[in-house]
């Protein structure tokens, strides 16, 4: 429906009016969209009319919230919305949609269904002493239970990849003073400028923005060149640098061509994946020792870095195919960690042959991806027991 | 005419029925047990044992409540075995043999004795009501008994058939008939009723058992009883072995032989049997690549010549079950007193009953045991004793008694029946119980004397034992707490029990948390010798006991404390009686229904009723807590 909308005798906007009928639309219920030109005068106008009609505005989630009660959707779907509404990049729509679709649920589900099982053979043994059944060995029991372990672990390791995804993945630009870091900096936001909103280093000692490469969000960061410093306002800076160097995830190293010796003092930073770039090859030649040789400033070779990146970015965040979906929500990742020290406690208790405690620390664990999932009900166990297992004295 | 009058009416006296009387009874109401043959009492029907896995917890708890099953049993025992005991004390599970024909005259004899109860042969036709209100019975005689409740026992009885190959007679147990008015009257009062399937095996002559062939089970050295009643020397009866034997391939290939006149196979019987106690031809069905199953051959007295052939439950062709079991070497001449056979009977599926066991529909009629759709004497008899307990409640004008599935195992069985959709008669398994842990056999009447005692069914002086022991069991716990042993005080035990020495102090707690040291051997030692609580200790082995257990699973036990507390959360935001479900528009379809059939108590019954999914729960939830 398309007409205007008045304030009295004024034409505030020309709109159109989209009715959703329960139970179709997203939450639900009844639901009136109103989709106007925006712009914050015409859209606080709109608003203070809807309040004369005793409307008020949602709360945080409330349309979601309304989803869940109403039966719209479940819990982990309205969770993988509220990401959705606040990913930026296509890897994290990516994900999300494979939440919001069920993929990681089914995921969980499989997991899940695996204590179960596992479960199964313990209770078996309680419940049905008498029924001559042969038991499973106990390095078998162990064996099995590092099968299921490895997985949630996996899973939960998984939520590194995720956090890349929803965080970004943090490239430090170090090197020694005037090697060009700042330079490059600006070379790379430049052939890659997407929404450029410089924040200045005023307050932090450093200057952050972000590119987009592979649909994945890099944060570049430039640091303060990193030198031995008796200078009280530099050495700061050089802290700073060496702080975000611990926490980049890549490290792009940039090095003079006229002062290479430089290399050799920042090797013992490799425990990250380093990136060695040697800048002004107009001025000095290239050398073998580095990943990339280019001069930032006749724009030699910089795609080459690109190219660099691109295939970091692969492998952080691409998933090979038949893997599991990413966790990238933080109480999910909580849940798994919970789940993986449960199952060190069976371990521990099966070990000591008490397969009552054992039961007690895999119902926890199965308990911990309810909690992301559902509900466990004990008759699941049986129905497993009497597929399985032939009983009956 | 003036007609008799009771507070209330038993029908039936299997071991529900025992139970309901026993303690309406015990509860200072008068009882009448009508039943087709009062010889039939305390009947055992299956194998002639008491207890098991989760079963062995019911007969404890229901002793704790005031319950006389466990004093049948230890009365008439003839062999007690402590399962799973190689396994933790939590899941230890008590077991016993008895004499089928002493049980049942033990039963009959302390029911007569027993104030308050009168035993009336009788069959009920019909049940009396007026506005939905019980008022008695009416029975086949023409006589009316007046009543304020009526609790229906009736087991397998009701429209009941049995099966042996494709005949098929009247009747819910051997020789027995059905009965027929009380299924009439509760359809024509619109109650739902459903079919469900039991089987029983074949019995042997005893001398026709080559018992060299097969394997001795005897039963435990130095037993111990069910009831805290039974005093004195124990067992009380001489005891004896069972025997165990194996079916092979020939056996599976003559059973298979008569599977074409199986009524299960062929269809005849459309009640569904219970999975974990199938039919012989069912293993073998189900399981074809195990080329063996085991039989128990169990002994039914210490005079009988029947021998129960546990395991081989079948309601194949007589002469097939024979054929079959003469291909077992220690039954090569085998003679069979009675085929086995299965029976297919109307229960009442329990969305029509309360927790108590009361009808939803009418006021003071329950339903106990079997006809509940469940399975096994245990489990019969705890609902005879919840709703006795509960029926004499009502007449008395209290509040009901209900157990939590965090209390008892009765309190998970109940829970379980009411909210849970059942398509096989329900046993209770201890991986039913969430709180194993705590609920263990070994502390029945630590957990559930109270209420025993607060419904006057157990005795003051003996509850006051209990309070004692748990006082001794707490002092003791925590002073062993603060107790730092040295080297030379504790290194001589550790070293006999090849236990690690310690080389300086060490707790003494952390000392009986090892697997290889007993609270009761650390006791022993002289440290202990000068404190008074500890001469106490050592005469009172239960309380030393306990605090062994309670020590070495500390760790978990606090655990499901933990968790109890969280559970506790959901059973009590209340939901009101009378709640309208259907007034809460986002609840899913399928849980306005269920919701409004079970009309759940409380949140967490809400959350167990099968149907009602996760998102109902929290939905509802929002509107509970407000």
């Amino acid at each position: 429906m398309h007409g205007y909308i008045f304030s009295e005798e004024s034409i505030i906007d020309e709109v159109v009016v989209s009715f959703f009928s329960s139970p179709s639309s997203f939450t639900g219920e009844d639901v009136v969209e109103i989709s106007s030109h925006g712009g914050i005068a015409t859209y606080q106008a709109l608003i203070q009319i809807l309040n004369n009609y005793e409307l008020r505005q949602a709360n945080t989630g409330e349309f979601s919230r309304r989803a869940v009660m109403n039966g719209k959707m479940d819990i982990i779907q309205a969770e993988a919305i509220s990401d959705l509404i606040r990913s930026e990049t296509q890897f994290q729509g990516k994900q999300f949609l494979s939440q919001t679709t069920g993929q990681y649920s089914k995921a969980i589900n499989i997991i899940r269904s695996e204590i179960i099982n596992y479960c199964s053979l313990l209770e078996l043994e309680i419940d049905f002493t008498e029924e001559g059944i042969e038991l499973v060995n106990k390095k078998h029991l162990i064996g099995q239970l590092e099968i299921i372990k490895a997985k949630v672990e996996q899973m939960y390791l998984s939520y590194e990849k995720g956090i890349f995804i929803k965080n970004g993945i943090k490239v430090a630009i170090i090197g020694p003073p005037n090697s060009g870091k700042s330079s490059l900096f600006n070379a790379l936001l430049e052939k890659n400028r997407s929404i450029v909103t410089e924040l200045p280093g005023t307050t932090r000692d450093f200057i952050e923005d972000h590119i987009f490469i592979k649909g994945a969000k890099l944060v570049l960061q430039d640091t303060a060149g990193i030198r031995e410093s008796n200078e009280v306002i530099e050495k700061k800076g050089i802290e700073t640098s060496e702080k975000l160097l611990k926490k980049a995830d890549i490290v792009v190293l940039v090095i003079d061509s006229q002062n290479q010796e430089m290399l050799t003092a920042f090797k013992k930073e490799s425990t990250k994946r380093t990136i060695k770039v040697l800048n002004k090859i107009d001025l000095n030649k290239a050398s073998q020792k580095f990943d990339a040789c280019i001069s930032v400033k006749t724009g030699e070779n910089l795609d080459n870095i690109i190219k660099l990146l691109e295939q970091e970015v692969m492998r952080l965040v691409e998933i090979p195919k038949s893997s599991q979906p990413v966790v990238t929500n933080e109480r999910h990742k909580r849940k798994l960690l919970k789940a993986c020290q449960y199952l060190d406690g069976v371990k521990t208790e099966i070990e000591k042959d008490s397969i009552e405690t054992a039961c007690i620390e895999l119902r926890q664990a199965t308990k911990e991806l309810d909690e992301i999932l559902g509900k466990i009900t004990t008759e699941e166990i049986q129905n497993n027991i009497f597929e399985n297992f032939c009983i009956g004295k | 005419m003036k007609h008799k009058s009771y507070d209330i009416i038993v029908i039936g006296g299997g071991h529900a029925g025992i139970e309901a009387a026993w303690t309406s009874a015990g509860m200072g109401l008068s009882v009448a047990i009508l039943t087709i043959d009062s010889k039939a009492i305390g009947r055992m029907s299956c194998n002639p044992a008491i207890g098991g896995t989760a079963k062995g917890h019911l007969v404890k708890e229901i002793d704790a409540l005031g319950g006389i099953m466990g004093k049948f049993s230890d009365d008439t025992g003839i062999q007690f075995r402590m399962l799973n005991k190689s396994r933790g004390p939590a899941i230890w599970s008590p077991r016993c043999q008895n004499d089928r024909e002493l049980y049942s005259q033990r039963a009959q004899q302390l029911i007569t004795e027993k104030d308050n109860i009168t035993v009336i042969e009788d069959v009920v036709e019909s049940i009396e009501v007026k506005n939905y209100i019980i008022t008695g019975v009416l029975c086949s005689s023409g006589e009316v008994y007046k009543s304020r409740a009526v609790i229906i026992t009736s087991g397998t009885f009701m429209n009941a058939v049995m099966h042996t190959g494709l005949t098929q007679t009247e009747g819910g147990r051997y020789g027995e008939k059905s009965s027929k008015g009380i299924s009439k009257w509760l359809l024509n009062h619109e109650f739902e009723l459903a079919r469900l399937k039991t089987g029983t095996p074949p019995r042997l002559e005893m001398e026709s058992i080559n018992f060299t062939e097969t394997e001795e089970q005897p039963g435990d050295q130095n037993p111990k009883p069910f009831s805290h009643q039974t005093k004195g020397s124990f067992p009380k009866l001489q005891q004896i072995s069972c025997y165990l034997t194996y079916t092979n391939q020939k056996t599976h290939d003559k059973l298979k032989k008569g599977f074409d006149l199986s009524p299960i196979f062929t269809g005849k019987i459309t009640g569904v049997g219970p999975r974990y106690c199938p039919s012989i031809e069912d293993k073998i069905f189900r399981f074809a690549d195990k080329t063996r199953h085991q039989i128990f051959l169990e002994p039914e007295g210490l005079n009988s010549r029947i021998v129960y052939m546990n395991g081989f439950s079948s309601s194949l062709p007589a002469d097939t079950q024979l054929e079959a079991i003469k291909t077992i070497p220690s039954l090569q001449n085998a003679k069979m007193i009675r085929a086995g056979y299965a029976v297919e009977y109307d229960f009442v599926p329990t969305h029509q009953i309360k927790v108590t066991l009361e009808s939803k529909k009418i006021e003071g009629l329950y339903f106990a045991g079997q006809i509940n759709g469940t399975s096994g004497y245990e489990e019969a008899a705890a609902q005879g004793l919840i709703a006795g307990i509960n029926a004499s409640l009502k007449i008395q004008g209290k509040e009901p008694f209900i157990l939590k599935r965090s209390d008892a195992y009765i309190g998970v069985l109940i829970d379980d029946l009411i909210n849970k959709v059942h398509e096989e008669p329900y046993r209770i398994f201890t991986s039913c119980a969430e709180y194993r842990l705590l609920l263990r056999q070994d502390n029945a009447d630590l957990r559930l004397m109270k209420y025993g005692n607060e419904l006057g069914l157990i005795a003051d002086e003996t509850y006051k034992k209990v309070v004692e022991k748990q006082k001794l069991i707490q002092e003791g716990f925590d002073y062993l707490k603060g107790v730092y042993l040295k080297p030379e005080e504790a290194n001589e035990l550790l070293e006999k029990q090849l236990s690690t020495k310690i080389h300086q102090t060490e707790n003494a707690s952390q000392l009986i948390k090892r697997n290889e040291i007993k609270a009761e051997q650390l006791l022993r030692l002289k440290y202990f010798d000068d404190s008074t609580l500890f001469q106490q200790l050592r005469n009172n082995p239960e309380a030393i006991n306990q605090i062994d257990i309670e020590l070495k699973y500390e760790g978990y036990i606090k655990r499901q404390h933990k968790q109890i507390e969280e559970f506790k959360q959901n059973e009590d935001t209340i939901i009101p009686l009378n709640f309208d479900f259907l007034k809460i528009k986002s609840l899913s379809n399928e849980g306005k229904e269920k919701l409004s059939q079970i009309k759940p108590l409380s949140l967490g019954q809400a959350s167990r009723i099968a149907g009602v999914s996760p998102t109902d729960v929290s939905i509802l939830a929002l509107y509970m807590r407000g």
